[in-house]
């Protein structure tokens, strides 16, 4: 393995509350540059707060009330608005999941990519298009000149997405986030995708924050991947060690709740019982016990800090010598 | 009653759209969403249908539950044919079939109880009433593991999942033969899916209904579906038994479709064989003539611009349309 470079980006003790729950607590990870950090989690675990906290578009109800969001040098979370106006697009950009309703119906694709490039680089129009051209043929659009004068409406799901992408990456940021960027797709465009994603990433060494809830794609384009419940990391590993062997009981289950081809075909699938708590229910302790075979009294009242496993593996469980007794549920 | 085994028969179904009363006069272009399908779903069995939006599997399902009347073909339910019955025929027919939609929240009426929800079909359909109704909807909420006393609240009050379990106590109230699941666990978190798909298998042992199961996810067919279908552009393109159809598959739109889903294992997904199809699915008011497949098939020669291959059986059992496979 590769000795892991300086980190780009890193999120130190991230917090963020919303009318009083910290529906983001203590969150900390860094992506180096060319490397993919999948954030993973069920709907409400915090992933796509804390995403959104990095390029300065939390929701007014949400506040940062602690720690730091630092790409290299620069302190993102001490931003001002203005501040943030010029690095979004430039140093950091964000793709979203429905690209149809992201982008502007009433203009131009072309008009839309250049327009991105014009306002941090003040270069004309004829230079800005020349750009967007060349940008389109990058992200794989066929006759990107005709593409250029055509609305969104003219254009496939999977072809909105590549002009998303074009847009995000048309000012070489050096962090792209990605925010379930193929879950609205076909499987065969997802496909296409993920491989443009992958080729960026290795020709510009952009560091991608990828926050997605589907285990596949996670085990084809992470390098490392956090788990995130209720708000909390609840697992972080390289991707081969976290589906080999997780060391959180809620990765495990997780993993073992996805049909796999080595599966019976209609035997019982291990599922995790339960719903995940809503942010007013949050105990003193381990966010996961009510739903966690392993669960003990200290679990409902002490919450786990992220021991390290060794190998950059971290698990925030009391009881990572009894994961085995998780396997056997999960079997 | 019909002596028929199968809970469901298609014979040569389309169904096209358009082509009529268009700008002043002037004939639009003709959609043609399904075109010449044959299917037969048995007794407690569960055939998937496999394809990319826009290749015709909801214009199909909502064909078989009489929403959409074909141009040609016909479709028989138990033994009986829905496709030009009459009103009260079709509702009569109506009981036996089902459908579950991918996002519970959008099936539910979110103003009246999930009780009167799973009543409505009992009481339209006169099946019982009063403390006998009650009662059964009690059972109903219990064969899908909610609680009787669940009845009295709304869906709001209930989970992602939880509202999937009342839709599908909706739609077995009336024991249907079959229930067409359209990607029922899609929307629905990934610890949620599992326990949705071990309800809909457990039921099925229980009471031997049908599913026709619209996915694209493979890993969820292959655990929950017997036979798989294929479809592409308004045609069927492979159909084979659940083993050989991923022991072997045949078709090269199928085997691209395989290798584009991600398996959840970083391993097998990274050493797996990779066929990434170019381009995109072409219109369905355009199909590409002869196989409609070719202008993305990695095996296409010039036979397959001009001829369309029909289904043909292959010495495992499966039936494909391709000239090469």
């Amino acid at each position: 393995m590769d000795a892991a470079p300086n980190p780009l980006l890193a999120v130190d003790r991230l917090t963020i509350d919303i009318g009083g729950a910290k529906v983001v607590d203590d969150v900390s990870f860094t992506v180096a540059p060319g490397k993919v950090m999948a954030l993973v989690g069920e709907s409400g675990c915090g992933k796509s707060l804390t995403s959104y906290a990095m390029l300065g578009l939390l929701p007014p109800a949400a506040r940062r009330t602690g720690g730091r969001i630092m790409l290299e040098n620069t302190d993102l979370s001490a931003m001002s608005e203005r501040q943030f106006r010029k690095a979004r697009g430039k140093d950091i950009s964000i793709i979203f999941q429905e690209p149809s309703a992201s982008l502007d119906p009433l203009t131009t694709v072309g008009a839309q990519i250049a327009e991105a490039y014009r306002v941090h680089h003040g270069v004309s129009k004829t230079e800005a298009y020349r750009k967007a051209r060349q940008m389109l043929a990058d992200v794989g659009i066929p006759d990107p000149d005709r593409r250029l004068h055509q609305y969104p409406f003219e254009l496939s799901g999977g072809m909105c997405q590549r002009i998303m992408i074009s847009i995000a990456l048309i000012c070489g940021p050096r962090v792209l986030v990605a925010d379930e960027p193929t879950t609205a797709l076909d499987v065969t465009i997802q496909a296409q995708i993920l491989d443009l994603m992958k080729k960026l990433v290795a020709e510009r060494g952009t560091a991608i924050v990828l926050i997605t809830h589907d285990m596949g794609v996670v085990a084809d384009i992470a390098d490392e991947v956090a788990v995130m419940y209720a708000g909390r990391i609840a697992e972080i590993a390289p991707v081969h060690a976290l589906f080999r062997e997780p060391k959180h009981p809620y990765t495990a289950l997780l993993l073992a709740s996805v049909p796999k081809l080595d599966h019976t075909p209609k035997a019982d699938l291990a599922t995790i019982e339960g719903t995940v708590p809503s942010p007013n229910e949050f105990g003193l302790g381990c966010r996961f016990a009510d739903r966690c075979p392993l669960a003990t009294g200290k679990c409902r009242n002490e919450q786990p800090p992220l021991f390290d496993c060794g190998g950059g593996h971290r698990s925030a469980c009391w009881h990572i010598d009894r994961m085995s007794e998780v396997h056997e549920v999960a079997a | 009653m019909s002596k028929t085994k199968n809970v469901l028969e298609i014979r040569d179904v389309a169904v096209h759209f358009g082509g009529r009363g268009g700008l002043l006069g002037k004939a639009g272009p003709v959609v043609k969403a399904v075109n010449g399908v044959d299917l037969d779903i048995g007794r407690a069995e569960t055939v998937a249908l496999v394809g990319e939006s826009g290749c015709g599997k909801s214009t199909l399902s909502n064909t078989i539950v009489g929403l959409q009347a074909p141009v040609a073909g016909s479709v028989k339910i138990s033994g009986e044919e829905v496709v030009g019955a009459d009103r009260r025929k079709l509702n009569d027919i109506r009981r036996k079939v089902q459908m579950i939609f991918q996002d519970p929240a959008l099936s539910l009426d979110p103003r009246s109880t999930v009780g009167a929800t799973i009543a409505e079909p009992l009481i339209v359909r006169g099946v019982a009433r009063g403390k006998q109704l009650k009662e059964r909807v009690g059972t109903l909420l219990q064969q899908v593991g909610l609680r009787p006393e669940h009845a009295d609240r709304y869906p709001h009050q209930f989970s992602g999942g939880q509202r999937q379990r009342v839709v599908i106590a909706r739609a077995l109230a009336l024991e249907p033969d079959l229930v067409i699941c359209d990607e029922p666990v899609s929307a629905l978190d990934v610890s949620v899916r599992a326990q949705i798909l071990n309800l809909l298998v457990a039921l099925q042992k229980r009471t031997g209904v049908s599913y026709l199961f619209v996915s694209h996810d493979l890993g969820v067919v292959r655990h929950i579906c017997d036979r798989v279908v294929v479809m592409y552009l308004g045609r069927f393109v492979e159909m084979a038994d659940r083993d050989t159809f991923f022991a072997n598959p045949k078709h090269p739109y199928t085997r691209a479709l395989m290798s584009a889903v991600p398996e959840a294992d970083p391993v097998v997904q990274r050493s797996k064989e990779r066929l990434i199809l170019g381009g995109e699915l072409p219109s369905p008011a355009n199909i590409p003539s002869g196989c409609a497949f070719h202008t993305r098939c990695l095996l296409a020669t010039g036979i397959c611009s001009r001829e369309r291959p029909e289904l043909t059986p292959r010495a495992d059992g499966a039936r494909v349309a391709c000239h090469h496979a």
